[in-house]
């Protein structure tokens, strides 16, 4: 952590709201794609950012400047967003199936038609097709598939906000991937 | 760069072209292997897809929105927290008050109750001859923490035995898997008050241990019955892998050596 961001966040701990506001600023977009990227909703998103923010606010005491302050904040955006993808889970009781007039595939029909990467990469559906099959997988394989290949983040810093072993990040990544293929089919890049 | 050996392998894995057994094991080590799973995540179709596929833009006013609804929601926290800076004003004037007289007698009593306190249980103790007391424990810890070390590190050996016997999906049928997980959370607590202690002793062995278990115990607690199919021979594996059980044994028998009473 640079100097800079240590005095910041030194600042906003001893109650300078400025400075609290520059935390906001630097990670409000982060944390809005983050939390999107979690749960493939913008007004959930927003909500979770928000309250993202004012838990911070609440417990900017409790973070020790040991551990990085976008990597604390990560961690209370991907534990909120677990809570509401278990809620989510929990409530459905039918498998998801979109497919028609709406554009989004069937994800049933995607098994026996496995589309062509060129023919997805030209679909402006791409993404949200991935976000229909990222529904099947368990929510630790989505969520360490989403810091990894949405945010970029690295094996460490997915262990840290996800609180587990880098080799656990793997084993959710390389199953959900797995997963994710049967699901989509065989995908052949030209 | 390092290399791994096995790296050749991954483009066969990725066609399916080994046969099921090698590439179980190809798997399994590529979940270990930081440079295999690199070269895994390039030549992976799927992983190419993933990083392709850029999230859609939001709509034009989320950002304004947002920062407009945190503004509020911050100003209503500002109006909860009075209360807070008076509790604290409250428990500050009466551990320091900013009477100078009260302070300086505040100070003289805290001086003797010290020095009696140092009388009464840091006299020196005449030596006694026994057998010598193991390094990992051989500071100057009472019986009391003694015992606390061996309880912890009974039900550690227990709770590993108990993770080594749990099988899919009986585990989750019989909740024996939510029981398991509630030991896990409790010892993982336990574990942060023991490595302070450990720290303030300087016993760095026993931190040692204590951070291999608290990585097994974060599997254990957040083990989910979605990911037991696949977490949990992972986690059996790495039990097996840190020879964990030897230490932990090693231990007890050095707390079970520190609490014998001394034969005459």
């Amino acid at each position: 952590m640079n100097s800079d961001a240590e005095q910041i966040i030194l600042e906003a701990k001893a109650g300078d709201k400025r400075a609290f506001n520059m935390l906001v600023t630097q990670h409000q977009k982060r944390v809005l794609y983050l939390a999107y990227d979690l749960l493939g909703d913008w007004d959930e998103a927003k909500d979770v950012a928000q309250e993202v923010f004012v838990k911070a606010y609440q417990k900017l005491d409790t973070f020790e400047e040991r551990s990085r302050f976008s990597t604390w904040i990560y961690r209370i955006t991907t534990n909120l967003c677990i809570d509401i993808q278990r809620k989510r889970k929990r409530n459905r009781t039918e498998p998801i199936e979109k497919s028609g007039p709406d554009g989004k595939l069937n994800l049933n029909q995607k098994l026996s038609e496995p589309p062509k990467i060129e023919a997805l990469l030209e679909n402006t559906q791409l993404r949200r097709q991935l976000e229909e099959a990222l529904t099947q997988l368990s929510i630790n394989q989505k969520t360490a598939i989403s810091l990894r290949y949405f945010q970029e983040f690295s094996t460490t810093e997915i262990a840290e906000t996800m609180g587990c072993s880098e080799n656990t990040v793997r084993i959710h990544i390389f199953r959900g991937i797995k997963k994710l293929k049967t699901i989509l089919g065989n995908i052949q890049i030209s | 760069m390092k290399t791994c050996h096995f790296e050749e392998k991954i483009d066969d894995l990725l066609a399916g072209s080994l046969e099921a057994e090698a590439a179980e094991a190809l798997e399994n080590h590529l979940v270990t292997c930081t440079t295999c799973f690199a070269r895994w995540e390039e030549a992976s179709a799927m992983v190419q897809v993933l990083s392709q596929a850029s999230a859609p833009e939001p709509p034009p006013n989320l950002l304004a929105d947002f920062q407009s609804e945190l503004t509020k929601a911050l100003a209503s926290e500002d109006d909860k927290s009075p209360l807070w800076p008076n509790i604290q004003n409250r428990a500050r004037s009466i551990f320091w008050p900013g009477n100078t007289t009260y302070r300086v007698l505040q100070a003289a009593a805290l001086l003797i109750f010290g020095v009696f306190i140092g009388r009464q249980f840091l006299a020196p103790v005449p030596e006694v001859v026994g057998p010598p007391v193991p390094a990992a424990l051989n500071q100057n810890i009472s019986t009391e923490e003694i015992e606390s070390v061996q309880r912890f590190f009974n039900e550690a050996e227990m709770l590993i035995i108990q993770v080594m016997n749990l099988s899919y999906p009986d585990a989750i049928e019989t909740e024996e898997i939510e029981f398991t997980q509630s030991i896990a959370q409790d010892m993982l607590v336990r574990s942060q008050t023991m490595q302070e202690e450990a720290l303030e002793l300087n016993d760095m062995a026993m931190l040692k241990l204590l951070h291999r278990m608290d990585v097994l115990l974060y599997e254990v607690a957040n083990l989910s019955g979605e990911d037991m199919p696949d977490m949990l021979p992972f986690i059996q594996k790495m039990i097996r892998d840190m020879n964990i059980v030897a230490e932990i044994r090693l231990i007890l028998e050095e707390t079970r050596e520190a609490i014998k009473p001394f034969s005459i």
